[in-house]
């Protein structure tokens, strides 16, 4: 059904799907296909379900809307879908700013269900993600929009720093910085310390 | 593990994308291919596992076995959706209680959902409670496949599938013609002197097979809501079909147009065989590269004070 990202044997690029859907519109759809499921995830980790599913709908019409100014040199349309959608969370600040506040006080949850399913050491770095899922919501509340942009980015649309840096269209310096103050932020209130006791931090920006 | 993996292995209570809101957001996206400016998003409500319902093309066959209660084998007749959707309709007009819950109070919700691998594997059956403030005006509480959250109240202009406020569902007609209808121009002031075209049906059956999965609806609304779905070109029965127990029952499909994302797929209403009362719905649900037959029924619904109260 879906194609899984970075999986691209025998297709187009996301960029001559694009292009063909200059000429025939309803080609547009086979980026919804490739896409929807990652842009909907990075959405509803942001925003919850509800904002998720407009977000998600949102992103693909608006970059139809968008699909002649696209620059077809750029082979995948990721950080494309992605600024878009990012741009239109941030019509959403106040309802992400409740939300975080919101998981900031509830209980810090088991793992779900979908964890039976992983690798054991998958299950024990996600147990470990989610006993400070409090901590890191209460985090993210606090930091400024475009840092929090960068870093979920980051760690949630998996863009590395070019990528990102052409979703939000600022020079990778500034997506470098930003990201390393925001991850400063997250660690200060994680109490400075690796919680997983795993191994220490490691400076690798 | 530094605080960025620790970011990306924590999943922020997110829910994974439904087949439902997959082809929700699909079929928008649809709309926006064929008629750029045209496109009205209408927000719903989060987690809808509901609302669209899909069909096998082989699912044409109006021939049924149905089991009557004359201590005779069961023998085959031929039943139509019309028919089996006026029934269940007569059924609901029966049995149901009008119901008059006050703004400040909240719908409470048992849905039983049983979920069974396609591939094989031991069925998992999930309890879930939800409680919606009846005005929307304050925080819900809802949960979904055992994932709960808390839904804040409706911002300013946001509407939602099945409407959220009781107020909202109290003002559609529980005429059945008049419903199809009020559902094409949810949100504006309808002409009920323009019938309903080809082109509305899609978009009609989703509005009312969402008002379905609404488990406390306004007395005569569900009635209205079976009837209307029988006028919907493209409404068929499926014969054959079981509840969560295995009792028979006669399954109603919705089959889209081509080029709609309704061609496929695996929602059926399940109606008892021999009162047409409604039992509960089949549907399919893909999460990580798995396919789940789900039955889903409503086992509870009332009005309570406050969250977290049963009835």
């Amino acid at each position: 059904m879906t194609a899984e990202p970075g999986v691209r044997v025998g297709q187009d690029s996301d960029a001559s799907v694009i292009e063909r859907s200059w000429d025939e519109p309803e080609a547009f759809a086979e980026l919804f296909d490739r896409h929807a499921d990652a842009v909907h995830r990075y959405a509803a980790r942001r925003l919850g379900a509800e904002a998720a599913e407009d977000v998600m709908a949102e992103t693909f019409t608006t970059a139809f809307r968008l699909r002649f100014r696209y620059d077809t040199a750029l082979a995948g349309a990721r950080p494309w879908l992605f600024g878009i959608a990012t741009n239109l969370i941030g019509r959403h600040r106040r309802a992400e700013a409740r939300r975080l506040k919101a998981l900031g006080r509830l209980p810090s949850s088991a793992p779900g269900d979908q964890a039976e399913e992983m690798l054991a050491d998958r299950v024990a770095a996600r147990v470990t993600a989610q006993a400070v899922g409090r901590e890191l919501a209460c985090a993210l509340a606090r930091l400024p929009a475009r840092h929090r942009d960068v870093l979920l980015l980051v760690a949630w649309a998996d863009l590395n720093y070019e990528e990102a840096a052409r979703a939000l269209g600022v020079p990778v310096g500034t997506v470098r910085s930003r990201l390393h103050r925001a991850r400063s932020k997250v660690r200060e209130a994680l109490g400075g310390f690796d919680p997983t006791t795993l191994r220490e931090e490691s400076d690798d920006e | 593990m530094n605080e960025l993996e620790l970011l990306r292995e924590w999943d922020a209570d997110a829910p994974p994308l439904t087949d439902t809101v997959r082809a929700r957001a699909r079929f928008r996206l649809d709309q926006a291919m064929r008629t750029p400016a045209a496109a009205t998003p209408v927000r719903r409500r989060p987690l809808l596992r509901i609302a669209v319902a899909t069909v096998a093309a082989s699912a044409v066959a109006t021939t049924v076995l149905v089991a009557e209660n004359t201590g005779n084998p069961p023998r085959t007749r031929t039943v139509s959706a019309a028919t089996v959707l006026r029934g269940a309709a007569a059924e609901e007009r029966r049995l149901e209680k009008p119901i008059a819950p006050r703004d400040d109070q909240f719908l409470y919700t048992k849905e039983i959902i049983k979920e069974t691998p396609v591939g094989g594997g031991p069925s998992r059956t999930y309890v879930d409670e939800s409680w919606n403030s009846v005005d929307g005006s304050k925080k819900s509480y809802v949960s979904e496949l055992g994932h709960t959250q808390w839904v804040p109240p409706d911002r300013p202009g946001q509407r939602s599938w099945p409407p959220r406020r009781w107020a909202q569902l109290k003002q559609l007609p529980t005429d059945p013609e008049k419903l199809p209808i009020a559902l094409r121009e949810v949100g504006r002031t309808p002409d009920y002197e323009r019938p309903v075209k080809a082109d509305d049906w899609p978009k009609v059956q989703i509005f009312l097979s969402g008002l379905l999965r609404a488990p406390v609806l306004p007395k005569g609304l569900r009635p209205a809501t079976f009837e209307a779905l029988a006028a919907v070109p493209g409404v068929k029965v499926i014969p054959g079909q079981t509840d969560g127990d295995g009792r028979a029952g006669i399954g109603i499909q919705y089959v889209g147009p081509p080029g709609t994302p309704w061609v496929n797929g695996a929602q059926v209403l399940v109606f008892d065989a021999q009162t047409y009362r409604y039992l509960g719905m089949r549907d399919q649900r893909n999460a990580g590269g798995k396919t789940y037959q789900q039955w889903s029924y409503v086992a509870a619904g009332a009005v309570v004070d406050r969250v977290m109260q049963r009835p």
